[in-house]
């Protein structure tokens, strides 16, 4: 009982039986009182009725006629009344069923008729101006039986209804239990360590197994990002080694090599650099993090991503111009997208960072924005060594570099932060062949035209005159 | 310069204090109440504010004394690097947002161009240093009797330069000013874009512009 009593399920199905039949003992009783007082009322205006007619009779001629009156009505088949008269000193001229002398006024009484069993009654007394005594009385038995039978009925309702209320008590508090303990049993294997478990759903769509749907979600969500964590932290642990390695050699370099303050200072120098190795990859992974937690979302504003495009080509024009490659800009009016600047920034400048370190002097490299009806489409394509198609998939994940010797600048998580920035646009990246060398091919959803947010607005042209 | 330190790291304020001392007087704090009350209390030329103190968030700090009207330049200077901390911080009345770990010549030019900026009531539209002259409003620049033609990332540059002329401007600064981003892209975009605007500026007159390695640019005051 403690155990049904702590089931919420079962408390609720109780009490709302126990509601339900507290509402039909109420009605019943209401019913029942109704009833009765409605059937009383007429019983006693019948005798009542009798009562007068009879009067009328003693009035027109006096007692000699109420007799006949009374021989009379008791003759008549249909008559319920039984009546008794008697005289000043309380003797009886005329009694049936037993009835006794009493005081004017109503009153009950039984019955008594020869082999019949007694019966209950009802009576009014009158006293009449000659000092007699006139007693109507009916037999009330028929409004006993009714009222029994309506009270026996009401009485196995409300029996019925505690019953059927108790099973289906327990038959929802059961129903909810056995859709609620997966849930239950899932939530408390995965607090025991095992990530993977999902709710089961069922098909009929109903409420549980909506919520089962949405905590699998939330579970598969919760999942992602403890992998992501996880390898995070495997990663840190792994790759934050190297730089860390080079920075305590310089270190120790200084301290083992010569004395001399230039060597000293070089090896400081050495430290410097490499601990700033380290913090920028330190940067890199919090920011891959930052961004993989979709925080930025909540900045995101309408953006045109054509002039974002042309700010970066000019921003690194002169750079890969001095290296002795080509940079082509190539983009149409206006592509607004929803996203956060900062970010597409940065996406931006990875893949033009990547295609100025990976490829040799002579390179061109191709900056597109177009508006094609998938979405915003970007594009950075270089014509230098190009990506095995084997690593193509391999390149964005975290702290992969296909140099293997480590030996140019970076730390392997340029083009995962690109990813991770598509990711968090709800967009898609390809790497794709370029024949020869890479193509970025990267899809984020468009504002689209009949949007008329007012954000929108300020992208239109004519705004941006107005603005600048 | 006066320099109210808030830092509940007592390291970190050593470091700081010592690279500070040799051109300012450093007054250090530990906690939220003792800055709100030194901010009160006395007057300082710039704030250096950590963010996670021991009692309170120092964003808490600076509303308190950007509601008591305590105008004073404030730069925030955490280990809370996010886009979403550095858009809170300057959102909640700093005037810069420096992140740790950060180097020591990127503070130092940072609370002086700071200090620049607060003296001056509006900013100007011209400003001159040696024989350069440059309009803002007419986006003209001239190196004695001659234009110099710039593009427009070239003239920008030259603006910082000429804002703090004579003191040093990082490359950090530079990015966020000319380009607005608070990260460091691997191609060294400002040493190219400044490069550039150098050379404009050379065909005029002596280079007037001083590398400062590992640091970043300043223009010479007698340029």
């Amino acid at each position: 009982m403690p155990k049904l009593r702590r089931s919420a399920a079962y408390r609720l199905a109780f009490g709302y039986t126990a509601v339900c039949a507290l509402a039909v003992l109420v009605t019943g009783l209401g019913v029942y009182y109704a009833a009765s007082a409605i059937l009383w009322h007429d019983f006693d205006r019948s005798i009542t009725q009798e009562m007068t007619g009879l009067e009328r009779e003693y009035s027109e001629g006096g007692v000699p006629d109420l007799m006949d009156a009374l021989a009379r009505h008791a003759r008549r088949s249909d008559n319920g009344f039984r009546y008794a008269l008697f005289d000043r000193t309380g003797r009886a001229k005329l009694r049936q069923a037993s009835l006794a002398q009493v005081e004017p006024g109503w009153g009950k009484t039984r019955l008594d008729e020869k082999g019949q069993p007694s019966r209950h009654g009802r009576f009014l007394a009158k006293r009449l101006p000659t000092g007699e005594t006139l007693v109507v009385a009916a037999d009330a038995h028929d409004l006993d039986r009714f009222r029994d039978t309506l009270f026996g009925a009401l009485t196995a309702g409300f029996i019925m209804i505690l019953g059927l209320g108790a099973a289906g008590a327990i038959l929802f508090g059961r129903h909810l239990r056995k859709r609620l303990d997966p849930i239950s049993s899932t939530a408390e294997a995965i607090v025991a360590g095992d990530l993977k478990q999902r709710v089961s759903v069922g098909s009929s769509g109903d409420e549980f197994d909506r919520a089962g749907e949405s905590l699998n979600l939330m579970l598969d969500r919760i999942a992602q990002l403890v992998e992501n964590l996880r390898q995070v932290s495997s990663d840190v642990a792994h790759d934050l080694r190297t730089p860390l390695q080079r920075l305590r050699g310089a270190v120790e370099g200084g301290l083992n090599g010569a004395q001399e303050i230039a060597s000293l200072r070089t090896a400081l120098q050495d430290a410097l650099d490499h601990s700033d190795a380290v913090l920028a990859l330190f940067d890199a992974i919090l920011r891959i993090c930052e961004v993989e937690s979709g925080d930025a979302r909540e900045r995101f504003e309408a953006i045109d991503l054509a002039a974002l495009a042309a700010d970066i080509c000019e921003m690194y024009g002169p750079a890969i111009e001095d290296g002795a490659r080509t940079l082509i800009c190539d983009h149409s009016n206006v592509v607004p997208i929803c996203g956060d600047r900062e970010l597409l920034t940065q996406m931006l400048t990875n893949l033009l960072d990547n295609a100025v370190l990976h490829t040799h002097p002579g390179t061109t490299v191709l900056v597109s924005v177009r508006s094609s009806p998938a979405g915003a489409q970007l594009v950075v394509a270089d014509t230098g060594p190009g990506v095995p198609a084997a690593d193509r998939k391999r390149i964005i994940q975290r702290f992969v570099r296909l140099d293997r010797g480590r030996t140019t600048n970076g730390h392997g998580l340029g083009l995962n932060l690109v990813a991770a920035i598509v990711s968090t646009h709800d967009g898609r990246l390809a790497i794709e062949d370029n024949s020869p060398g890479m193509r970025v091919r990267i899809l984020l959803p468009a504002i689209h035209e009949d949007a008329s947010s007012p954000a929108l607005e300020v992208l239109k042209p004519d705004k941006i005159a107005l603005i600048a | 310069m006066r320099i109210l330190l808030v830092e509940d790291d007592v390291q970190t304020a050593l470091l700081l204090e010592e690279g500070l001392a040799p051109s300012h007087r450093v007054m250090h704090v530990e906690t939220g109440a003792e800055a709100i009350h030194a901010g009160h209390s006395l007057t300082f030329d710039i704030a250096i504010l950590d963010r996670m103190l021991p009692d309170m968030d120092g964003l808490a700090v600076l509303h308190d004394w950007r509601a008591a009207d305590i105008r004073m330049p404030v730069l925030v200077l955490t280990a809370l690097g996010t886009v979403a901390d550095r858009v809170s911080g300057l959102e909640g009345g700093a005037d810069d947002y420096l992140v740790k770990p950060f180097a020591m010549d990127e503070l130092l030019a940072r609370i002086g161009a700071l200090k620049r900026r607060s003296l001056r009531d509006a900013p100007p539209t011209h400003y001159r240093v040696g024989d350069i002259s440059l309009d803002l409003l007419l986006r003209r620049v001239r190196r004695g009797d001659c234009d110099v033609h710039l593009q427009p990332r070239e003239f920008d540059l030259l603006v910082q330069l000429m804002r703090n002329a004579g003191e040093p401007v990082t490359r950090k600064m530079f990015l966020a000013t000319v380009w607005g981003i608070h990260f460091d892209p691997t191609t060294n975009i400002v040493d190219i874009h400044i490069s550039r605007l150098r050379s404009k500026l050379r065909q005029r007159g002596s280079d007037a512009i001083e590398t400062l390695q590992g640091v970043g640019y300043r223009l010479r005051r007698d340029a």
